[in-house]
């Protein structure tokens, strides 16, 4: 009889608990619809996308999920047609860190094949010059080229030729470029740099990474 | 077998009580607001100059409130009318129609009010004494943190100073516009002074060249019309068209009592209006003060119809104040299936948290979104307050299925609708598969198919896909 109350009472105890952790504590906006479906939610994407003049990235945390896994591969592939990055984090290890990273705009892992970039991060606030650090295949031809927009417009104001680097042994390189703040007689403006950094091939059509860096 | 069945009973009972308050709460909609606290409030809360012949000050509305009918003008002439006692701040939206209107008690001789009349009646004259209020709200807006500070005076009397027009009740207003600095700082920007019904650069003045005692805007109120202004001096008045009225003058000195800032006299009352929770009176759609068939003579509607709703509702447009644009979106979509219930959802909220205190460099704003039970769902709006941000994360719940791909595709809509900078970035934290059929069921390689096609039609500046 004992056994059965205390098992009756724990039971008890961990509906509640179990309900105590998943109900939504405060209000929340629902923005799912009844009849919503995978393809009525695409078609959304789509139009919004289409509708808007914002770049987006998409970078992905796996958190405790098995190496190799299907999980993971949608992951990766989903960051990978984001232009962003994937990174992984154990239950238990510092999903923290995983997460500032995607969040600063790191790109780990290559975007489509295009070079790795550990410095800047995406969206830092660049001074006079930046320097580009970044890894690559070994001796590499890397050139780099900066468009200039409006931040405020999203205007084109300069497209910066580019400059030629050979990466070293390692694959290693590291450039500095110049990112002034006041720009073509224009100051107050508030500008994004859009950073290009592409693997050279004789159909100019190698891996490219970018990076946006914008002006105090 | 009896300690068993109370011990099931209790427990089911618990179950029934907290499932049907989930659903309660899920159905609310709002967007990224929190209580608020009042530290920034009382930091920039208004210095108000009174002249030496002004017969008010702000007011808590209760004390104003006990001395009032409630009137509802069904038919004309025969109003129907709520008795003094029985008027209270929470009883006002039993009656919540535009043709309601509240007046004095024993305001008898408020028949056909004309220029000059002498209406200060003594419900009104018995106002003095009461609580130095202000009814203040905190939210963001256009890239602006906004502070906005009401203030209710029981009678206009500018008729008494040289005016045009009395009326009963009047509700004005300061509104303070800060910006993001990074690490949870913000400083004023601009402030906005009521003043009759202009809006625009005549009512927005740049903190920098505004007059200060300390944090705190100084607020020169004209005599009789609250008016407010930014300096010391006469105003030309102006009517409800906004039109100059000759000869009418907004006399603005200051000299008399200073409620508020280093050398006066302290708020008694301030009051946070819960923008989760606007109180009845808040929403009141009728006048605070008796109506009148004369242009300027009635009581004015509450805060959120002065001036058509432009000042509650949009005060960055109503002052014409200059809109910030981020530099920078990201939206966090938040795996809440039933497989993060426990330690791993407390460790993504920590992570997210601390992904956007690291981002806090005043140049980006802040969603949070959640899916899980096959819902997709806004946690917080776009926001440039961390804070609040932080706050919001700390309410996901977990549980259900894992509709990864139709939040994938969700989110990237909300991001491009809602995010207002030019560059998104959307990170999704997962720890599993997608697993929500009642969303219909996509392959691995469907799902990144219907990815490319949306990310393909990003609008991308032509000079990045092409050579230097």
């Amino acid at each position: 009889m004992k056994v059965k109350a205390t098992y009756a009472l724990i039971t008890t105890l961990f509906a509640v608990t179990w309900l105590l952790s998943t109900r939504p504590t405060e209000a929340r906006r629902m923005l799912s619809e009844p009849n919503d479906t995978v393809e009525t939610a695409q078609a959304e994407a789509l139009a919004a996308v289409q509708n808007s003049s914002m770049q987006i990235t998409i970078s992905t945390v796996g958190f405790d999920i098995p190496p190799g896994s299907e999980a993971e591969q949608y992951l990766k592939e989903t960051a990978l047609i984001g232009n962003g990055g994937y990174f992984v984090a154990a239950e238990g290890g510092d999903l923290a860190a995983a997460m500032q990273a995607a969040a600063t705009g790191q790109v780990a892992v290559a975007t489509q094949g295009g070079p790795v970039i550990t410095s800047p991060r995406d969206g830092e606030i660049a001074g006079p010059a930046t320097e580009i650090i970044g890894h690559t295949d070994p001796e590499a031809l890397v050139v780099i080229w900066t468009v200039t927009f409006r931040a405020d417009t999203n205007e084109e104001l300069r497209n910066v030729p580019g400059i030629r680097h050979r990466a070293q042994e390692n694959g290693d390189f590291h450039f500095r470029i110049a990112t002034p703040r006041v720009a073509f007689g224009q100051r107050d403006l508030r500008l994004r740099y859009e950073i290009h950094i592409r693997v050279e091939t004789p159909d100019y059509k190698g891996p490219e990474t970018i990076i946006n860096m914008y002006s105090k | 077998m009896q300690t068993t069945k109370r011990y099931l009973f209790i427990g089911l009972l618990l179950v029934v009580l907290l499932a049907g308050s989930s659903a309660m709460v899920y159905a609310n909609t709002v967007g990224c607001t929190e209580a608020a606290p009042a530290s920034l409030i009382t930091k920039y809360e208004p210095a108000i100059k009174l002249t030496p012949n002004e017969s008010y000050h702000p007011q808590d509305i209760d004390s104003y409130l006990g001395q009032c009918e409630l009137k509802v003008d069904e038919t004309f002439g025969n109003p129907t009318k709520i008795p003094q006692g029985q008027v209270t701040a929470a009883s006002l939206g039993q009656h919540d129609q535009t043709n309601a209107y509240l007046q004095f008690a024993d305001d008898t001789n408020w028949v056909a009010p004309g220029p000059n009349t002498t209406s200060v009646n003594a419900a009104a004259a018995a106002m003095t004494g009461t609580k130095r209020a202000y009814y203040a709200r905190e939210f963001e807006q256009k890239g602006y943190k906004v502070l906005q500070y009401w203030f209710f005076y029981p009678m206009n009397d500018w008729g008494e100073h040289g005016g045009f027009n009395n009326h009963e009740g009047d509700w004005e207003m300061t509104t303070v516009f800060l910006q993001p600095q990074g690490n949870g700082q913000w400083e004023p920007a601009y402030a906005a002074y009521s003043a009759h019904h202009e809006g625009g650069d005549f009512v927005r003045h740049d903190w920098s060249a505004l007059q200060t005692e300390g944090d705190h805007p100084v607020v020169y109120v004209s005599a009789g019309s609250h008016a407010n202004y930014p300096q010391g001096g006469t105003y030309q008045g102006a009517d409800w068209s906004g039109q100059d009225l000759a000869g009418y003058n907004d006399k603005a000195a200051g000299g008399g009592t200073q409620i508020g800032g280093a050398s006066g006299q302290t708020w008694e009352q301030r009051n946070v209006i819960d923008e989760e929770n606007l109180p009845d009176w808040v929403k009141w759609k009728g006048q605070w003060g008796v109506t009148s068939n004369m242009p300027g003579f009635s009581g004015p509607p509450g805060p959120m119809g002065r001036e058509g709703g432009d000042m509650w509702n949009d005060p960055v447009g109503w002052a014409q104040v200059p809109e910030r644009i981020p530099a920078l979106s990201i939206a966090f979509l938040v795996d809440c299936s039933g497989s993060m219930a426990g330690n791993k959802l407390e460790a993504a909220k920590a992570a997210v948290k601390s992904s956007v205190t690291k981002t806090d460099d005043g140049l980006t704003e802040w969603a949070v979104l959640g899916f899980g039970g096959c819902q997709f769902w806004e946690e917080c709006g776009f926001s440039q307050d961390a804070r609040l941000a932080g706050a919001r994360v700390s309410r996901l719940g977990a549980s259900g299925d894992t509709p990864l791909t139709y939040s994938t595709y969700k989110a990237l809509a909300y991001l491009t609708k809602s995010g207002r900078a030019p560059l998104g970035r959307l990170i999704i934290l997962c720890d599993g598969q997608d697993n929500c059929p009642e969303r219909g069921s996509t392959t691995q390689e469907e799902a990144m198919e219907g990815l490319k096609t949306i990310i393909n039609n990003v609008q991308m500046p032509q000079s990045t896909r092409g050579n230097p």
